[in-house]
C-alpha cells in the first residue's frame, strides 16, 4: 500500500521479544526487521540466547513480553504448526528428521500439510536429495540430514527460515554447496536468519549480522563492522568462537 | 501450479495400492476363518469374544503402534460401550446391532472427554487412562445410580440375545477394525502419526496440527473398544460391571497387539488368535497367573521386542534391503 515497487518487502518484524526461564531472562527486549530475500546472520558466544530466540519465534516457547509480526499479520505466541503453515520454518542445530519414514516420505509429510502444495521432486532436487528419495534416514550423511531439514522446510512454501548452526561438521565442500542453495533460497525470495559460528561460512551467505550477548542485542550492522566493534570483540574476546 | 511429478506420483500410487488390495485380504482371510470355524469349532461365544479381542488389538494397534501412547486404561472405552448399548436397548427398545453403534459413539465421546490425558507422556499416560477408567467403573456401578445404571447389579440384554447376529456382528466388527488399521498404516493420515510419534515437535514444524491429530487416532481406538464393549455385552446377555471394567482386557488386548506386532496390520490380528487360544486352552483355569504372566510378557515385549512377531520379519527384510542398497 503506497509502497515504491523498488522498497523491499518486510516479512518478519520482532519487537522488544523478551524470553523467561524460571526467572531467567535468556531473551532480553530484542527487536529485528527482515525483508524479503535478506539474509540475517545470529551470532553470540555459547548461551546468548540465540536457539531461544529462533525457539520463541518458531512458537516453542511462550514469550514473556513482545510481539513477532509475519508479513503483517501478528502471530506472537502461535502454535508452531500454524506458524509453520502461515510461512515460518526453521532447520535444527541436531537435525531431527522422522527416523522411520523414507526421505521423500518426511517431505510428504510437510507438503501434505502445506496452505500451498509444492512438488516433492522440485524440493528434493533443490537440496540436492533427488537421487536419496527413497533412502531411509539412517543411510544419510550428517551433511545430507541438515538438507532434508531444508528440504522440510521449503516444502510448507515458506517466507522465512531459521537455520540454527548448519555448518558445524561439514567439509568445505559441503559448507560450498549449502551456502550456494541459501542463496538460491533469497533468490527465490525467502528470508534467512542464520545462527552460526564459522564467520567464514557466514560472510559467504549473508551481509548483515545481529549479535546476542546474554539475551540482549549488542551489534546490528555489517559483519565487517561488527568484527571491528569494541563490544562485538569484549564478548568474543577468549572464545574460540571467532577464531 | 502443483503439477505431479515423478517421486510424487510414485507416494501417490503406492499409497494408493496399498490401500486398496491388502486391507481387503487382510479383513476378509478372517471374515472367512470366522465363518467357516464357527462349523468346525462349535463354541461360537469364544469365537465371539476372539474377534471381539482382534478389534480391541487393532484398537491398541492404532493408539500405540501409530501414536507411541499406550493406554493401559483401554477397557473403559469397553465398560461404556456395553453400558450404553445395554441401556439403549433396555431403556429405548433399540435394536441390538444400531445398539452396537452407539456404543461406540458413546465410547468416543468418552474418549472427547479424556483428551486432557495427551498432556501426559509414557508411563503417565498409561496410569493416567486406568485411573479415568476406574472412576468410569466407579460412577456406573455406584449403588447411587441403580435407578439408571442399575449399579452392581449389572445389566440382564437376555431378551435381545441372538447368537448368529452377535457372532456375525463381532465378525463384522474385526473386519472394521482390521480396515481402519489398514487405513491409518497406509494413508497420509498414518504417514502424520508415524511423523508425530517419532518426533512432536518436529512434525509440528512440518505444519501438523499434532494434538488434532493424536484426537483422530484416539476417537477411532475409543469407538472401536465402545463397539467391542457393545457386542460382548450383548453376546454374554448377563454382566456386571466389573465384566466389563476389567482392566484384564487392557493388558490381554495389548499383550495380543505386542506380541504379533504393532504398526502392522496383521500383528495384531495374529498376536490375537494365538495367544487367545493358548489362554482359552490352559489360562482360564488359571487366570490369576496368566495376567501375571502376560503382564510380564508386555514387559519384556516393549523391553525387547517393540515390533513383535513381525518384527523378527522385518529385521530379516530390512537386513536384505542394506545388502542391496550397498550395491547401488
Ligand atoms: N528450555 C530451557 N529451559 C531453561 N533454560 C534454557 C532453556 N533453553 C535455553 N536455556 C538457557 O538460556 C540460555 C540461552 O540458551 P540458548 O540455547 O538460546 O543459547 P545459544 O546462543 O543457542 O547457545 P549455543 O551457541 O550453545 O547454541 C542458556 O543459559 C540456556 O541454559
Ligand atoms: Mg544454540
Amino acid at each position: 500500500m503506497g509502497r515504491k515497487m523498488t522498497e523491499t518487502k518486510s516479512l518478519l518484524k520482532v519487537e522488544n521479544l523478551t524470553t523467561v526461564f524460571s526467572g531467567f531472562k535468556a531473551l532480553d527486549d530484542v527487536s529485528l526487521e527482515l525483508f524479503e530475500g535478506q539474509a540475517l546472520g545470529l551470532v553470540g558466544p555459547n548461551g546468548s540466547g540465540k536457539t531461544t530466540l529462533v525457539n520463541t519465534v518458531c512458537g516453542l516457547y511462550k514469550p514473556e513480553n513482545g510481539r513477532v509480526i509475519l508479513d503483517g499479520i501478528d502471530v506472537t505466541g502461535k502454535q508452531p504448526h500454524y506458524l509453520a503453515r502461515a510461512g515460518i520454518n526453521r532447520t535444527f542445530q541436531i537435525p531431527k528428521p522422522f527416523k522411520d519414514l523414507s526421505v521423500s516420505e518426511n517431505v510428504l509429510v510437510s507438503s501434505i500439510h502445506s496452505k500451498n502444495k509444492v512438488s516433492i521432486t522440485e524440493v528434493l532436487e533443490k537440496v540436492k536429495l533427488r537421487d536419496c528419495a527413497n533412502y531411509p534416514i539412517e543411510k544419510l550423511t550428517a551433511a545430507q540430514q541438515k538438507r532434508l531439514d531444508l528440504a522440510r522446510a521449503l516444502a510448507l512454501d515458506p517466507k522465512v527460515i531459521f537455520v540454527d548452526e548448519l555448518a558445524a561438521g561439514l567439509t568445505p565442500t559441503e559448507l560450498n554447496e549449502i551456502a550456494e542453495m541459501l542463496a538460491e533460497f533469497r533468490r527465490s525470495g525467502i528470508a534467512l536468519i542464520v545462527v552460526e559460528h564459522l564467520l567464514g561460512f557466514l560472510e559467504q551467505v549473508v551481509e548483515s549480522v545481529f549479535v546476542l550477548s546474554a539475551g540482549k542485542k549488542i551489534f546490528g550492522g555489517t559483519l565487517r563492522d561488527a568484527l571491528s566493534d569494541e563490544e562485538v570483540k569484549r564478548v568474543f574476546l577468549g572464545g574460540a568462537d571467532v577464531a | 501450479m502443483p503439477k505431479l511429478d515423478e517421486i510424487d506420483r510414485t507416494l501417490e500410487t503406492e499409497s494408493k495400492g496399498k490401500r486398496l488390495i491388502s486391507p481387503a485380504v487382510a479383513a476378509l482371510v478372517p471374515v472367512v476363518v470366522f465363518a467357516v470355524g464357527v462349523h468346525i469349532y462349535s463354541n461360537e461365544l469364544l469365537l465371539t469374544y476372539m474377534a471381539i479381542y482382534i478389534a480391541l488389538a487393532q484398537g491398541i494397534n492404532i493408539i500405540y503402534g501409530f501414536t507411541g501412547y499406550l493406554p493401559f486404561g483401554y477397557f473403559g472405552f469397553f465398560g461404556v460401550g456395553a453400558y450404553a448399548s445395554g441401556l439403549a436397548m433396555l431403556d429405548y427398545n433399540v435394536p441390538p446391532v444400531l445398539a452396537v453403534v452407539i456404543g461406540g459413539v458413546a465410547a468416543a465421546l468418552v474418549g472427547a472427554l479424556l483428551l486432557p490425558l495427551f498432556r501426559l507422556r509414557g508411563a503417565y499416560f498409561a496410569i493416567g487412562t486406568l485411573a479415568a477408567s476406574e472412576a468410569i467403573y466407579a460412577i456406573v456401578s455406584n449403588p447411587s445410580l441403580q435407578s439408571i445404571t442399575n449399579g452392581p447389579y449389572g445389566l440382564n440384554l437376555a431378551a435381545y440375545y441372538s447368537s448368529g447376529t452377535a457372532y456375525g456382528t463381532a465378525i463384522a466388527l474385526a473386519a472394521i477394525a482390521i480396515l481402519a488399521a489398514s487405513y491409518v498404516r497406509s494413508s497420509k493420515f498414518g504417514l502424520t502419526l508415524k511423523a508425530i510419534r517419532d518426533d512432536s515437535y518436529s512434525a509440528s514444524m512440518s505444519g501438523v496440527n499434532v494434538p488434532r491429530q493424536r484426537f483422530y487416532a484416539w476417537l477411532i481406538a475409543a469407538a472401536i473398544a465402545g463397539m467391542g464393549g457393545s457386542i460382548f455385552g450383548w453376546s454374554t446377555s448377563v454382566f456386571y460391571p466389573q465384566a466389563v471394567f476389567d482392566s484384564s482386557l487392557s493388558v490381554l488386548a495389548i499383550v495380543f497387539a505386542l506380541f504379533g506386532g504393532v504398526g502392522t496390520v496383521w500383528g495384531p490380528t495374529v498376536g490375537t488368535v494365538v495367544l487367545y487360544a493358548i489362554y482359552n486352552a490352559i489360562g482360564v483355569s488359571n487366570p490369576q497367573y496368566f495376567q501375571l504372566i502376560y503382564g510380564l510378557v508386555i514387559v519384556l515385549l516393549v523391553l525387547f521386542a517393540p515390533r513383535g512377531l513381525a518384527g523378527l520379519r522385518q529385521i530379516k527384510s530390512r537386513r536384505a534391503t542394506t545388502v542391496g542398497a550397498k550395491n547401488d
